[in-house]
């Protein structure tokens, strides 16, 4: 399969997206392009997508398949899913253009704002609140694991028809002579209209924990751009493996949630309120496809996989840290035994 | 299996944990400050006897010979010192603090610190009311306790003047209380149930009184059976407070954070066509209460003592006549 790759219009060294600049920069001779110069400048690697994927070698497992390295010829293996990658040999950006063909060519794109360096400082400052993670998970070789990684994500824009009914209680008590009056007034409470939740994002991986990408958001959409290949140079990327069908009921799910919270929130003074009818039917969906940057770690640790995100535009960082049990059971320990010499001190024990 | 490993490992390193804090209290409570305790020393049995300071044998000599052979036979019999003390009306202003710091002073000087004994004080001195006192040092302190003492009081008061009383003292009278008392403490020194340990808080140094492995103890350090209690709170503290640690640290290792996608609802998109809280009605329901009447309350006092240290294993059991 054909692979595409973005070269200095000066001196023809391979170049890479930029995210501190938001520029596409060549380590060679400093000249850095913005994507629309490369779009200009490079139209014919650009319009390079093929319509549909074409599959020229398949190797010895039916997902993986062999890509040729434009800069040294190497041969290049990924899994059907990567779109961008790096050569194991020279190093080389390596976009996988026969991958975004047809329906996998992204409609937008958010290019990473962190920079590898600052994402590491977001961890760093992150994991060392934690004291009783294993040693070797804030080594420099772990840190190296950190890779910047373009999710694909569908991004759906939901009209919503609310019809929310309810009785409502307001209940007053007072005292007066020998008697204790309860008063209750009811009320029928009614919420009904259109709403729209716009831009709930669901990844199109399923290798992705779901709630880990939840963890990240938001994204800033107003950084959204025109999907473009110059974006994910220097980065991985994958393609979706779940369609926009099999994301809906995630994106239901927390719409539906959103508009429950906007009601709820609309309902107050009672002192109980009974539910007669909650319905929201999605009428309408407007759907993007979209590449979203996320800085990705993950560390195994006694046989279970620990999984970071930090999103590469906003720094927002999420993820399960390892507990070294040893560790805290250790520090528990030794703070237990000083309560118990401290007691027993207190109580004379030690007294000679 | 791995599972079933690693519950054999924790399993195994409570067990590890338990054997070792075991081993750990045996040897703390067994820890021991210098024993102060003095044997009794058959040398100093012409020691025991009386000290008539009131001169109420001064004119019965043979009595009062008499009575100091029983007491002497009675110190040999239990191994203990035993002094009767018959004030004369000097000691009539003393109060009772005061009597036995006198009394403590007394036997220390007569017997030493941390001997086996104890000290009669009569109360002859005038002082009314009349305040007798028993002090007990070292091991009479397991023996004499406040109630073997109230007892021993109660029943010699049958032999004593009551001081609002005017007749003259009569020696013999006050002679059979001296028998009656050497009685009391071979019946009461003999196979009969001792406490535990005893705690003289107003000597300085504070000190414990104990017996472990027959054999008395006179130590600063608190006896076996106290520390064993103090050790296994102190242990299930510290171990509550561990418990606490682990468990509060480990949630704090939970994956948590999730968005609420009610940032996801577009302010300029609500549009609710039906907004309304209609009333539907109201109800009042009326209810009797019933009375209840108040409870009491009952306040408490504080009684306080006071005296001076003295040294020693000198403990007191003071009775009025």
């Amino acid at each position: 399969m054909e692979s595409v790759k973005y070269t200095c219009p000066n001196c023809c060294a391979d170049l890479k997206f930029d995210p501190q600049l938001q520029k596409l920069s060549c380590e060679y001779c400093l000249s850095s392009f913005s994507v629309e110069e490369i779009k200009k400048l490079c139209a014919a690697t650009e319009n390079s997508i093929p319509q549909e994927a074409v599959q020229v070698k398949e190797d010895f497992e039916n997902h993986t398949h062999l890509y040729r390295c434009d800069s040294c010829g190497a041969e290049i293996m990924a899994d059907d899913q990567q779109t961008a990658t790096f050569c194991y040999y020279c190093h080389n950006p390596v976009i996988l253009a026969g991958k975004m063909g047809g329906e996998f060519k992204p409609d937008k794109v958010i290019g990473f704002k962190l920079t590898r360096e600052n994402a590491i400082d977001d961890f760093k400052k992150w994991i060392g609140k934690r004291l009783f993670v294993p040693k070797d998970f804030k080594s420099e070789q772990q840190l190296e694991k950190l890779t910047g990684l373009y999710v694909p994500f569908w991004i759906a824009d939901c009209h919503i028809n609310v019809d929310y009914s309810a009785t409502g209680k307001k209940v007053r008590h007072w005292t007066s002579g020998n008697y204790r009056y309860t008063e209750t007034s009811t009320y029928h409470i009614v919420r009904r209209g259109n709403l729209v939740t716009r831009g709930v994002p669901a990844d199109g991986e399923t290798k992705i924990d779901d709630l880990l990408m939840e963890a990240i958001e938001p994204f800033d959409y107003n950084d959204l751009r025109d999907f473009s290949m110059s974006y994910l140079s220097g980065f991985f990327a994958d393609k979706y493996d779940v369609d926009k069908t099999q994301v809906f009921p995630r994106i239901r799910e927390r719409s539906t949630q959103a508009c429950a919270s906007l009601i709820k929130e609309s309902i107050s003074g009672y002192t109980t309120v009974t539910p007669l009818a909650q319905n929201y039917n999605i009428s309408q969906t407007d759907w993007k496809y979209t590449m979203l940057p996320v800085w990705f770690m993950s560390y195994m640790y006694r046989g279970k996989v620990y999984e970071f995100a930090i999103n590469g535009q906003t720094g927002k960082l999420a993820g399960t840290p390892p507990l070294s049990k040893p560790k805290l059971a250790l520090f528990s320990g030794i703070i237990g035994a000083a309560v118990a010499l401290a007691g027993m001190v207190i109580g004379g024990v030690f007294t000679l | 299996m791995k599972k079933a490993g690693s519950a054999l490992t924790v399993f195994i390193t409570i067990v590890a944990v338990i054997v070792g804090l075991f081993l750990f209290d045996t040897f703390v409570a067994n820890l021991g400050s210098k024993n102060l305790y003095q044997s009794f020393s058959e040398d100093d049995i012409s020691k025991s006897g009386i000290v008539d300071e009131h001169g109420l044998f001064s004119s019965d000599q043979s009595l009062l010979r008499e009575l100091e052979s029983e007491i002497q036979e009675c110190a040999r019999n239990n191994n203990m010192n035993i002094l009767v003390f018959l004030p004369d009306s000097s000691r009539s202003h003393y109060s009772d603090s005061q009597t036995e710091y006198f009394t403590t002073k007394e036997y220390n000087e007569v017997f030493g610190e941390n001997t086996d004994g104890v000290l009669y004080y009569l109360d002859i001195s005038g002082k009314s009311p009349a305040y007798d006192d028993i002090a007990t040092s070292a091991r009479a302190n397991l023996v004499f306790t406040d109630s073997v003492c109230d007892s021993i009081f109660s029943n010699l008061d049958a032999y004593l003047p009551s001081s609002s009383s005017s007749e003259p003292l009569d020696p013999k009278k006050i002679g059979e209380a001296i028998s009656k008392f050497c009685f009391y403490v071979d019946y009461y020194n003999t196979g009969r149930t001792r406490q535990s340990y005893y705690y003289v808080s107003d000597a300085d140094p504070k000190v414990y009184v104990y017996t472990k492995n027959g054999e008395t103890y006179v130590t600063k350090s608190a006896p076996p059976e106290k520390k064993w209690p103090v050790l296994i709170i102190s242990e299930l503290m510290g171990a509550l407070v561990s418990l606490i640690i682990y468990l509060v640290s480990k949630h704090n290792y939970k994956f948590k954070s999730k968005t609420n996608p009610r940032i996801y609802l577009s302010g300029d998109a609500i549009n609710l066509t039906q907004n309304a809280d209609i009333f539907q009605g109201t109800h009042t329901t009326k209810t009797r209460i019933e009375s209840s009447s108040g409870g009491s309350s009952r306040g408490g006092g504080y009684h306080g003592g006071g005296g001076g240290h003295h040294g020693g294993s000198v403990g007191h059991h003071g009775h009025h006549r």
